[in-house]
């Protein structure tokens, strides 16, 4: 049974579940949705209930977490208070540690005692709160709610008061990175996935919307704090999401099924003979995988993520089935694997083959014709598709300092990087190809034919880009690559390197060719951003300016609170007006804009602005309002600066009161774009006019009638330089782009058109970028790329690891990593210190600007207060002079700030740092840096300790509201040493890999030498031309070989001597034995005949008999010594001639000869002597060397049943008239020859059945031909 | 303009007495204003033109509304301005700007879209509209601001907002 589900059929199996699943699926859908369907009315009530339920569960358990902070912090503060020798600023220490979410706020006799992080509230009424302590209740400021309880401590005779709150609901709302959403209504909305409103007071009503479901939030205490409704779920939806439901599942399990017919056909494809018939299947499976994950819309519709949001990228390529980062990183993974499959086809199997290509001029000429074109098609979609990648993406790949990208962007890395590793195996498998089929290899002619494929591959992608109207990329990275495929497929050729050390420079190389693209198409992008603000700058025309005032007033008429600040006892108009900026559209159009309250009589109360001079504000008696409850919009023109402004008043009513009007003003001014500062936390993320590159960089000039009339930039343009842009040629589309050179730096301009009557051109220019920018943008992303090889290069060493276990690292290796070490380690820390004492010296001259700021402010208004002098009236003199934003503190509370509008909206405490008063007041400080932070900004505030007129105030001075200027910023500091000190890196890796490969080149072929000498080879003599210990090291080593030869020589005559005397004995021992009977017989024969014996002729059969016998003997004797004389017995074994040519060719690395082992065969197995096979390739190649070869070429092939290995030299030759002996014993033209060489050589090929023939001999050189049976035939 | 006043100092020369100075003065006065401002519509938006924009506009609203982004986006510029209620705001390419859209009606399904306003006959056409769509299953509405601009012969969208 098991084996009958094996293979195949197992996935065949799994595949016919898969389509039954699929189709019980598509039978079920429909009865789920008709069973919803009949049953939604009593499921919609059970659905509310469970929500409401969970709801319900979610407060408590806030409740709960609250509640039980309260009473510890309460606890503890009675045991501080109750310790008679506390003192404040332990309380204060011990609350400001205590937990950094929660709001702490400790009172006594309704005076604020001690507070951490946030005042939440302002002052304290027992009586307001007296029906609360003890309860958990929403606490509303203008901007945040918070979920707060209150709690009576009593405690050593006093009564204080714990307030702890932590904020649950923010109502405004930021787009920029440092803002924190905080929303528990959007939190519940996401979570049951229907639309939900909260509503924080006790007097709030259940919704009379029979669509929706309300639910009271009762506190711990019984008592109603608030309601929750939400949008019941509705059947359209529910019905929808089981269909998506279903639809996800149907596509899951249809690629399911696609992938387990992959695996069906697997093993059929795996045994298709022709490799390239196995490439086309493989390819059209994985091609057509890609299109079913395409139709079914894998991954989007599973996950929801940024890798899935086509903001971030998306392309028109092949319909758009490259439309977000991860439709990317699929695709190029699938196109990635048929390029590998293609590679192994042409490479690895055609170098495996025993049926290798057949070259011939004629296909060589059509490869070309045919390869040429395809390799520059490659190219070119290699360049398009990185041009994608930087213009149909919003990530900014360059402009951000940080080195490790976020998720989208560093997913694009790897996708860019894939897809030049594609690129190079295609092209690389090509040029392969293409020299397969050229007839002439391994020889001079063969370099020459390479050089020349090289040149005509440069020259056409010369020409295909010349006649191209926009070619892509540059001609220096199309010589680099064809340089760098060439290069490659040398080292495949040549260098026989492998696969594994391929791969990994292939890697190197797409990364190297990738970024360098990169950085030229945004470079180019950076270019096209100066005719991107251009644009922007023009964009707001009045029509959109009406557009946004109109959909401003709407927002705010649709929120019920709007009365809410008119109605109030202490009406705050300024938070209220900032909320209806921060939550309507004019927060996202980066323009200049003023959201004002303003009573029946069109006085202002007040309001918020960002980026809006007081200038503009509307005149109240000029102030267009109607009184029909219908907005107004109308243009205005202000006398300041020329500037135009849109206005929109719409009244504010409850029933049909009016309370007053909302007046929305934009403003635009091309020059208020850089004049009024907007703080960080305040600024919109989003466009900004130019999120390609900082809008602090760009220069903006305005002219009109040849003359300049604004500009955005500190640097000055000269006249000349204003005439060359006013006269600049322009196109059709009333543009031009202008180099031009500004104080010895190049810029570069864009020129456009801007009003059809007058001549009015606006002007955007960026400074190019110098040497430590451009080492920063290019290292910057090939240390990612060099990160990701190297966590694959390492995934790879962990999967393989048996393969790798009995790996060593060489001598040289083992200097090299020694060498990396002790100059990259000391560097990196250098830099690390380096960058940590610059930001300290920064942050140390920081504060000391900020201090002197603060100090300046002191002695301003010291110097100006007297008697009649309003302090508050002095106090803003002294911002507007000394042109520094300060606060101004006493007992702890704000009394003014020159950014007074962040404290009244609320985004700023008027209560000071409870950190900062502690030190000040308990702990006798005088002056102290805080780090704080509004949302996620951070910033430092210099406090001190001053005096007015005798008081005593705290001056605060921040780097938040106020410009200090540094030598080196945090940013410029990171981009220039990791500029700088990557190509340090770079360069160290060179030099360390050449000084590495020049120590340990002599202990190389120390080493090689001995391997010779241990193979017998003991002819070698290394060059004695070197320094020092080597020089003496190497000269004892060729002087103990030479003695080895010689002890060797003599050992061997004494031996042959010893033998040959032995021999002799035994040998006249031996004879002697027979002759001794055959003497005694003859004597008695001879003494018979003279005797005349009668028994003559039986003593003469006995005689000639025995002689027989003992000639008999003798001959024998002589047999079996002529068998002991012959060689020692062969060890018969199956060995590779390859790597037997391989390790004899190594022996010679070190000669003054050239020699060039070559074959198509990867192995040729043959049955042999190992070390006799060696021992014959040594001597033919000695001889070779003896006899004045300077080339000697060893080439390796197969012909039917055999193996033909062929030496050839280019030596003297062998005289016509010894040809016939060089191979018989003893012969030799040598003087201290003994004749054996070539001798051995033919006994050990012919031992093993095969032949060995000099082919050729002539003064030109010598050719040797060995032949071999191949293994099986054997 | 030339010939226009040509005409009437012509025609005050033959006049009689009765066709006074300061009348004369007022009628030229009047041909001077109406031939500056006729003159001034040197770039005369035509009907054609207009007829054009218009055809985008409505072209946008029907791919809205039938949940095809592909009807309009050869018609998009090769850098729109996107502002959108799921708070994608930014320059976008042609070919990602419809990827954007497509991926924002997916979400919030248009249920109707009205022009409130259009105007045509101007160097940047515009409309602004009034959009209802369903997202989850709840019922919301939005502003629409869309706008053209010259390329060449022909007209791109420049901004689409929907907030």
């Amino acid at each position: 049974m098991k084996n009958y589900f094996s293979g195949s059929r197992k996935y065949f199996s799994f595949l016919i579940i898969t389509l039954i699943l699929i189709l019980a699926a598509g039978i079920l859908q429909p009865v789920i949705v008709q069973n919803k369907n009949d049953n939604w009315n009593s499921e919609v009530s059970q659905l509310s209930a469970e929500i409401e339920s969970s709801v319900i569960q979610n407060f408590k358990l806030k409740e709960k977490h609250t509640q039980d902070f309260a009473d510890d912090v309460a606890d503890s503060v009675a045991a501080y208070i109750n310790n008679r020798s506390y003192g404040i600023e332990r309380l204060f220490n011990f609350i400001g540690g205590v937990n950094d979410f929660y709001n702490i706020q400790i009172f006594e006799n309704d005076s604020l005692l001690a507070w951490n992080s946030n005042a939440v509230l302002k002052y304290f009424d027992r009586s307001e709160f007296a029906n609360r302590i003890g309860q958990s209740f929403f606490y509303e400021t203008n901007l945040i709610i918070y979920f707060s309880h209150l709690t009576r401590i009593d405690a050593n005779g006093r009564s204080l008061f714990l307030f702890v709150s932590c904020p649950i609901e923010k109502k405004y709302d930021l787009i920029n990175k440092y803002y924190v959403p905080l929303s528990w209504q959007t939190e519940l909305t996401e979570k049951y996935l229907t639309e939900f409103n909260v509503y924080y007071t006790s007097n709030a009503q259940f919704s009379a919307d029979g669509r929706k479901h309300s639910c009271e939030l009762i506190n711990s205490n019984g008592y109603k704090i608030g309601v929750v409704t939400f949008q019941k779920p509705s059947l359209s939806f529910a019905l929808n999401e089981i269909q998506n439901t279903f639809y996800k599942i149907q596509s899951a399990l249809g690629i399911l099924a696609f992938l387990f017919l992959g695996m069906v056909f697997r093993r059929r494809v795996s045994s298709i003979s022709n490799k390239y018939v196995r490439f086309m299947f493989i390819a059209v499976y994985l091609a057509a995988l890609r299109v079913i994950l395409f139709l079914f819309e894998f991954p989007n519709t599973i996950i929801k993520s940024e890798l899935t949001n086509s903001a971030y990228f998306s392309s028109v390529f092949a319909n758009g089935i490259v439309r977000s980062p991860f439709d990317f990183l699929i695709t190029v993974s699938l196109f990635l694997l048929i390029c590998f499959a293609f590679f192994r086809s042409a490479v690895v199997a055609e170098t495996d083959s025993e049926n290798p290509v057949k070259p011939s001029w004629y296909k060589f000429v059509i490869g070309l014709i045919i390869i040429i074109p395809i390799y520059l098609l490659i190219l070119r979609g290699l360049g398009a598709s990185i041009r994608s990648v930087i213009f149909d993406s919003t990530l900014r790949y360059f402009r951000d300092p940080d080195l490790i990208p976020e998720l989208p962007a560093a997913v694009m890395h790897l996708n860019v990087l894939m897809l030049g590793f594609c690129s190079l195996l295609v092209t690389v498998a090509l040029v392969y190809i293409l020299y397969k089929y050229s007839p002439v290899k391994y020889s001079l002619k063969g370099i020459y034919l390479f050089l020349f494929i090289f040149l005509l591959f440069q020259s056409a992608g010369f020409l295909f880009d010349y006649f191209q109207k926009q070619p892509q990329g540059t001609p220096i990275i199309r010589i680099i690559f064809v340089l760098l495929t060439f290069l490659f497929v040398y080292l495949l050729i040549a260098k026989r390197t492998s696969r594994f050390q391929l791969y990994l420079y292939f890697a190197f190389a797409a990364s190297f060719v990738t970024v360098y693209m990169l950085n030229f198409y945004n470079s180019e992008l950076e270019k096209e951003s100066l005719k991107t603000t251009a644009f922007e700058l023009i964009r707001p025309n009045e029509n959109l300016l009406e557009f946004i005032v109109t959909e401003a007033l709407m927002e705010a008429d649709q929120d019920n609170n709007l009365y809410t600040p008119f109605d109030a006892a202490d009406p705050n108009f300024e938070a209220s007006a900032f909320k209806i900026w921060s939550n309507s559209v004019l927060q996202g159009e980066s323009i200049g804009c003023e959201v004002n309250f303003r009573n029946h009589d069109h006085e202002y109360l007040g309001g918020f602005s960002i980026k809006f001079d007081n200038v503009f504000r509307a005149d109240p008696n000029n102030l267009k309002a109607h009184l029909n409850g219908l907005q107004n919009i109308y243009h205005d023109q202000s006398i300041y600066r020329d500037a135009e402004i849109v206005r929109g008043v719409m009244p504010v009513k409850m029933e049909d009161d009016l309370l007053g009007y909302l007046e929305i003003s934009v403003l635009y001014d091309i020059n208020l774009l850089s004049g009024i500062e907007v703080p960080p936390f305040l600024s919109n993320r989003n466009s900004m006019i130019n999120n390609t590159v900082d809008f602090d960089k760009l220069i903006i000039l305005e002219f009109s009638s040849d003359r300049l009339i604004d500009k955005i930039s500190s640097i000055n343009i000269s006249q000349p330089q204003i005439e060359l842009m006013t006269s600049a040629d322009l196109s059709q589309n009333n543009e031009a782009w202008l180099n031009l050179k500004i104080n010895d730096e190049d810029y570069r301009f864009y020129l456009l058109k801007t009003d059809f009557e007058e001549t009015k051109i606006l002007a955007v220019g960026l400074k190019e970028k110098d040497v430590s920018w451009n080492l920063f943008e290019f290292f910057k992303i090939f240390f990612v790329h060099s990160l990701i090889i190297l966590l694959t290069l390492l995934a790879t060493l962990i999967i393989r690891i048996r393969k790798f276990k009995d790996y060593r690292l060489t001598f040289r290796g083992q200097l090299l990593i020694a060498f990396l070490f002790v100059s990259i380690v000391p560097m990196v820390l250098l830099a690390v210190y380096f960058r940590d004492l610059t930001e300290e010296k920064s942050m140390e001259a920081i504060f000391y600007k900020l201090g002197k700021r603060a100090v300046s402010v002191e002695e301003y208004i010291n110097s100006y207060l007297h008697s009649t002098v309003n302090l508050n009236t002095l106090i803003e003199k002294a911002a507007f002079d000394l042109k520094i934003d300060f606060s101004i503190y006493k007992k702890g509370g704000l009394v003014y700030s020159s950014e007074q509008k962040y404290f009244d909206i609320g985004l700023m405490n008027e209560q000071l740092n409870p950190i900062v008063y502690n030190k000040f007041e308990n702990e006798g400080i005088l002056e102290f840096v805080a780090s704080e932070r509004i949302e996620n900004y951070k910033y430092h505030s210099f406090y001190y300790k001053g005096y007015i007129g005798g008081s005593e105030y705290i001056f605060v001075v921040s780097d938040i509201f106020n410009t200090i200027l540094i030598p080196f910023s945090d940013v410029e500091l990171d981009i220039f040493l990791f500029g700088i000190y990557s190509l340090a890196v770079i360069l160290i890796i060179l030099i360390s890999t050449i000084l590495a490969n020049q120590i340990s080149s002599p202990i190389s072929e120390l080493t090689i030498a001995t391997k010779s000498v241990a193979s017998g080879d003991l002819s070698i003599e290394l060059d004695e031309n070197k320094t020092g210990e080597l020089k003496i090291f190497v000269k004892g080593f060729n002087s103990m070989v030479k003695q080895l030869k010689r002890s060797q020589a003599e050992l061997a005559e004494l031996e042959r001597e010893t033998a040959w005397k032995e021999m002799a004995k035994q040998v006249a021992h031996e004879i002697k034995n027979p002759l001794t009977p055959m003497k005694l017989s003859i004597q008695q024969l001879i003494a018979a005949k003279k005797d005349g014996s009668p028994k003559f002729d039986s003593i003469f059969e006995k005689v000639t008999a025995t002689v027989i016998d003992q000639i008999e003997t003798l001959k024998n004797i002589a047999s079996e010594f002529s068998s002991f004389a012959r060689m020692p017995g062969l060890k018969v074994e199956d060995i590779d001639l390859v790597k037997v040519c391989d390790e004899t060719i190594n022996l010679f690395s070190q000669e003054k000869i050239k020699l060039v082992f070559s074959s198509d065969l990867r192995t040729a197995v043959i049955a042999a002597d190992y070390d006799q096979m060696k021992r014959s390739l040594i001597n033919l190649i000695r001889n070779s060397i003896q006899a004045d070869a300077s080339n000697i070429s060893l080439s390796l092939k197969k012909d039917n049943d055999f193996y033909l290995l062929t030496i050839t030299d280019d030596g003297d030759g062998i005289p016509a008239e010894i040809m016939e002996k060089v191979f018989d014993e003893n012969f030799t033209t040598k003087v201290h020859g003994m004749g054996l060489g070539l001798a051995m050589v033919k006994r050990s090929i012919e031992n093993v059945g095969g032949t060995v023939k000099i082919e050729t001999s002539s003064s030109a050189g010598t050719t040797i031909t060995l032949k071999l049976i191949s293994k099986a035939e054997f | 303009m030339l010939f226009c006043i040509y005409l009437i100092i012509l025609i005050n020369r033959n006049l009689q007495s009765a066709m006074n100075n300061r009348f004369t003065i007022r009628i030229l006065i009047t041909f001077v204003l109406l031939s500056i401002i006729t003159s001034a519509q040197g770039y005369r938006i035509t009907i054609e033109q207009a007829e054009e924009a218009e055809r985008i506009l409505l072209n946008f609203r029907s791919g809205l509304l039938e949940g095809k982004v592909d009807k309009f986006t050869e018609d998009l510029d090769s850098k729109t301005y996107l502002s959108l209620a799921n708070g994608v705001a930014g320059y976008f390419s042609s070919s990602q700007a419809s990827n954007v859209l497509q991926d924002f009606i997916k979400t919030n399904i248009p249920l109707e879209f009205e022009f409130f306003s259009m105007k045509t006959r101007t160097f940047y056409p515009f409309g602004s509209a009034n959009i209802k769509y369903t997202v989850k299953g709840a019922r919301k509405s939005s502003q629409v601001f869309i706008s053209l601009k010259p390329a060449g012969n022909a007209w791109k969208i420049s901004q689409i907002t929907i907030n």
